[in-house]
């Protein structure tokens, strides 16, 4: 039944791609060392201050022409400390055409970039974007023969769910580098993947076998699928949830003026950014986890009689739902967005964490999915 | 990013109730003096005085607002936590778990098993958590879902004076000769045409606006959503208080019938009759379990298949169905569904007395406790048997039963090396006297009872029985023999009837549909006004100006503007691109 040799490949292309990832590390890390050694950070930083003096007295100019046009009328004294900001103010030129939204730099183009223009830190660049591309392409080759080897869906024990889920979290890695140029990304995923597989193969690791009884269920491809799909998502929403809560950090020393203007978060988009980036993900993965759980309880419902029966492994995916619709709710509080509502999305990712890697290989529960003994 | 006026603004796009966002003020001060009172307050504080019914409006608002659901929220998947980490006792587990825990922790286990932490979800503080989210729930939708229904039969609100104040926005000069009117005209169709609600208007200077709202989908998703977690909630109700469940154990060849006293375990919701369950009887012809049989494999042994082989009728029908129940292939009859869940061996035991009369016969459910369908059992035969002074005496055979018996481990006792009956061995201990009061299936109390030697040639007290040969014991002081006749298999089915099935299924499609809506429908205004250029501009002849206002995050209301203003704008001489 099984294809042993196949089940074999799928092994070794895991490893490999735990290798090669692990090189695109090295050479993400070798692109910010590099870039941050090169003068033209230095210089970028210096250019970037004058810049956003020029563009504030520019501002500012706006502003007072605008009070003193139209007095009393919304004198702003918002004073924009960025780029981004100007173009909230609007660049409202009350006489012409001077502004125009599209010929606004746009966000990303105002952060420097990681390699800093150092010709070391461009081709460590080079080398760690292809190095990703081709690790992920032999993950998803190893997730894929593990599948046709078993002749079934690849997420049937515990090792599988980990390595199709950590194919997902580098997926949204890869289209974000492509589609939003997300570079500064690329060490955090590429270390989190290596740590992830390392995980599965030493720990995790189960031969491809059969499906015991209780997993012959079509709810099995779709409930595990979404969940699957969720699990790649949550990781990379922690991710940046994680360089947000460092770069707000970072942002509120640098208004204070205590950041050092070589400091690594330069390098990182806007904290504002971060946290836009996560939220999308999670309220993009928010309904599918949703969606996971309910096609959870119709399969408990077809087998074993009950759609709901706060199974420790139920109770858990419940306690993540509603962290995460906490997380929601919280956003759209005034008080609790920013900081606070990412510590809850980090609650609920520890939540998700501890139901697939403690309750279901420690806690006695009906979930007999682990595989691992 | 946003001035206070402009979030005042975004907040006239929700339809979140008032003193959500105005908690901090109204709140404060009310809840505020109720900390007053109870602090040591030395009279700094003068407290308006609460008559009853404002104390129960206030409380009603506090109840309904946002952040106390929020907090019931937390509060439930808080108190969900003990059940997932302690064992439960319910009709689908095994019971000894729990008593076992509670002897292995002699003083926190009677604690908490008086405060209901062995059935978190039935519990007081579980169920008030639950109850007062419930409340919560319905008196924060009802009047959201009025309000909302109020918003979105008026038109959207004029265009604000002044656009500079949007989050987005820009303008320039146009001097190609069209005419505000004609300017806001084409405003107008371009809105329409991105599917924006529209109204316009016109200023005392001469010039106009045109606003226009889209995205109302989004606020109709959001209390669908919430509506369907009352239908869940009230779902959870229902089943609790009309559903039943339970477990019965059916041996090969025995038959089961749909009355109360025949389940093996049950838990009944309050306003199920247990004398009226709906009538049928059901016979297990067979039971069929497969396992995986390559050795090399790491899966050895593990289970492949499972078939229960049923026939069944409905009372008072003398038609029999047949059919083969599998793990998520359940079979129904008269609304109720039984559920292969799980199954054993009941090897088949004969307890005779010293006149070789049987006293017991049949088979004895074994439960499995142990690596390749390792099973442990006992048989308690309360009648019958008489001790050496001839005195009537309780006879406890307790045993293991071992589907294919691969010897003996110095660590483990007797190993199974494979879970089918392959060879097929009983081991058995026996104790005679007083063996406690309890009626249990798992266990007799074997402290006051006297455990007799079986193998006196050995000095053993066990003794094993092969089902090919040996089959039959006899007991010391010419009290009998015990033999091992056979072996069967029994299912375990689970019985489920819960009435609040196709509520819950509605409510969950709901719930998905409504996040989807609420979470990927953006709402927005945008915003054109069109005025008599200023005085310094005199090759313009109006002023277009374009702003744009969205609730929550919209990453795409830039663009929304953006595309609006293209529209509108003459192409900018040298900008193509
Ligand atoms: C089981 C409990 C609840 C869950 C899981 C839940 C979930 C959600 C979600 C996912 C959203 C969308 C958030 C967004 O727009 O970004 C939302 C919005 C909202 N919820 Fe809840 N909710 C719950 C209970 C409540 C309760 C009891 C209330 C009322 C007191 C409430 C009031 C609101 C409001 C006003 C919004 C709109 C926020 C906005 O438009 O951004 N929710 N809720």
């Amino acid at each position: 039944m099984i294809n042993e040799s196949l089940a074999r490949f799928s092994n070794y292309a895991i490893y490999g791609a735990m290798f090669v990832y692990l090189i695109a590390f090295f050479a993400y890390t070798a692109e910010w060392v590099f870039g941050r050694k090169s003068s033209f950070v230095v210089a970028a930083a210096e250019q970037s201050a004058e810049q956003r003096a020029k563009v504030t007295a520019q501002a500012e100019a706006l502003v007072s022409a605008r009070s003193a046009g139209n007095a009393g009328q919304g004198a702003t004294s918002v004073v924009p400390d960025d780029l981004r900001d100007l173009d909230d103010l609007g660049a409202f030129d009350e006489l012409g055409d001077l502004d125009d939204l599209d010929d606004l730099p746009t966000l990303e183009e105002s952060i420097p970039a990681i390699d800093g223009g150092n010709l070391r830190a461009i081709t460590a660049g080079g080398i760690a974007v292809s190095t990703t591309v081709l690790a992920f392409a032999l993950h998803v080759v190893g997730v894929v023969c593990r599948g046709v080897a078993a002749h079934r869906v690849p997420w049937g024990n515990l090792y599988e769910f980990t390595i199709a889920g950590s194919a997902v979290a580098m997926a949204i890695y890869v289209g974000l580098l492509f589609r939003r140029g997300a570079r500064w990304l690329g060490v955090f995923a590429t270390g989190t993947v290596v740590a992830i597989l390392g995980l599965a193969v030493e720990v995790l690791y189960k031969d491809a076998e059969q499906l015991v009884p209780a997993l012959h269920s079509p709810w099995l491809v779709v409930h595990v699928a979404a969940a699957v799909l969720c699990s790649g998502a949550f990781t990379v929403a922690t991710l940046a949830t994680v360089l947000y809560l460092f770069k707000s950090r970072y942002e509120t020393r640098a208004k204070l003026g205590t950041a050092s203007p070589a400091s690594m978060w330069k390098r990182v988009p806007s904290a504002m950014k971060l946290d836009l980036v996560a939220y999308r993900i999670l309220a993009f993965s928010f309904p599918i986890w949703t969606f996971t759980v309910i096609a959870g309880s119709i399969w408990a419902e077809r087998a074993w009689g009950r759609y709901w029966g706060w199974d420790p492994t139920e109770t858990w995916a419940f306690i993540t739902w509603v962290v995460y619709a906490a997380y929601l709710h919280a956003r759209a509080t005034r008080g609790w967005k920013g900081r606070n509502a990412s510590i809850v999305a980090l609650i609920g990712y520890g939540c998700f964490i501890f139901n697939y890697f403690v309750v279901s290989i420690f806690v006695n529960g009906l979930h007999s999915y682990a595989g691992v003994k | 990013m946003a001035s206070p006026t402009d979030e005042m603004d975004a907040e006239s796009l929700s339809t979140a109730p008032r003193e959500d966002s105005a908690d901090s003020t109204d709140s404060t001060e009310t809840a505020g003096s109720a900390a007053g009172a109870a602090g040591a307050g030395a009279g700094a504080v003068t407290l308006p005085r609460l008559s009853f019914v404002e104390w129960l409006r206030w409380a009603w608002r506090q109840l309904t607002s946002m952040r106390v659901a929020l907090i019931l929220l937390f509060m439930l998947s808080l108190a969900a936590i003990p059940g997932s980490l302690l064992p439960q006792r319910s009709a689908n587990t095994d019971p000894t778990l729990v008593t076992d825990w509670i002897d292995r922790h002699q003083s926190l286990g009677p604690l908490l098993e008086h405060l209901g932490f062995f059935t978190v979800y039935k519990s007081v503080w579980f169920t008030s958590i639950y109850l007062l989210l419930f409340v919560s729930l319905i008196g924060c939708i009802v009047p959201r879902s009025l309000q909302h229904y109020k918003a979105v039969r008026k038109p959207p609100p004029a265009a604000p004076r002044n656009l500079a104040r949007m989050p987005v926005h820009y303008g320039w000069g146009d001097g190609s000769g069209t005419s505000i009117e004609a300017k806001l005209t084409a405003a107008e169709a371009a809105l329409k045409k991105k599917r924006f609600r529209v109204v316009r208007g016109t200023d005392a200077d001469g010039g106009g606006w045109v606003s226009g709202e889209k995205g109302y989908l989004r606020e109709i998703g959001n209390l669908v959503f919430h509506l369907s977690l009352v239908g869940i909630l009230a779902g959870f109700a229902i089943k609790g208080y009309y559903g039943y469940q339970g477990k019965v154990l059916v041996t090969e060849g025995e038959n089961f019938t749909n009355i109360s006293l025949k389940y093996d375990d049950r838990d009944f919701g309050g306003g199920v009759d247990a004398d009226k369950l709906p009538p049928f009887t059901l016979k297990l012809n067979s039971f069929d379990a497969r396992y995986e049989t390559n050795k090399d494999s790491q899966d050895f042994g593990q289970p492949r298949n499972f078939t229960a082989d049923v026939s069944y009728s409905a009372a008072g029908s003398n038609r029999t169905n047949h059919k083969a129940v599998k793990l998520n292939d359940p079979l129904t009859v008269n609304g109720v569904n039984l559920y292969l869940v799980s199954h054993g061996y009941a090897p088949v035991i004969t307890v005779r007395d010293k006149t070789g009369t049987p006293v017991w016969s049949g088979p004895v459910k074994f439960f499995e406790a142990g690596a390749m369908f390792k099973s442990s059992g006992m048989l308690r035969v309360a009648d019958g048997i008489k001790d050496k002074d001839g005195k009537p005496t309780q006879l406890g055979v307790q045993g293991w039963f071992l589907p294919t018996f691969a010897g003996m481990s110095m660590t483990q006792g007797p190993i199974s090396a494979f879970p089918a009956p392959v060879n097929p061995e009983l081991i058995l201990n026996v104790y005679t006297g007083d063996l406690g009061s309890s009626t249990s299936v798992y266990r007799f109390d074997t402290t006051k009872a006297i455990q007799q030697v079986l193998d006196p040639a050995n000095g053993r007290k066990a003794v094993g029985l092969d089902l090919d040969k040996g089959k039959t014991v006899q007991l010391p002081d010419g009290m009998g023999s015990i033999s091992f006749d056979g072996v069967k298999q029994y299912a375990q089915f689970d019985i489920n009837h819960d009435p609040s099935k196709t509520l819950v299924f509605v409510s969950a499609v709901g719930i998905v549909g409504g996040l989807i809506l609420s979470l990927g429908i953006r709402r927005r205004r945008v915003f054109v006004r069109v005025k008599p250029a200023a005085q310094g501009a005199a090759q313009d002849a109006i002023r277009v100006e374009v702003a744009g206002l969205a609730r929550a995050e919209d990453g795409r209301l830039r663009d929304e503007v953006r595309g609006v203003g293209r529209g509108l704008r003459p192409a900018k001489v040298g900008a193509q691109k």
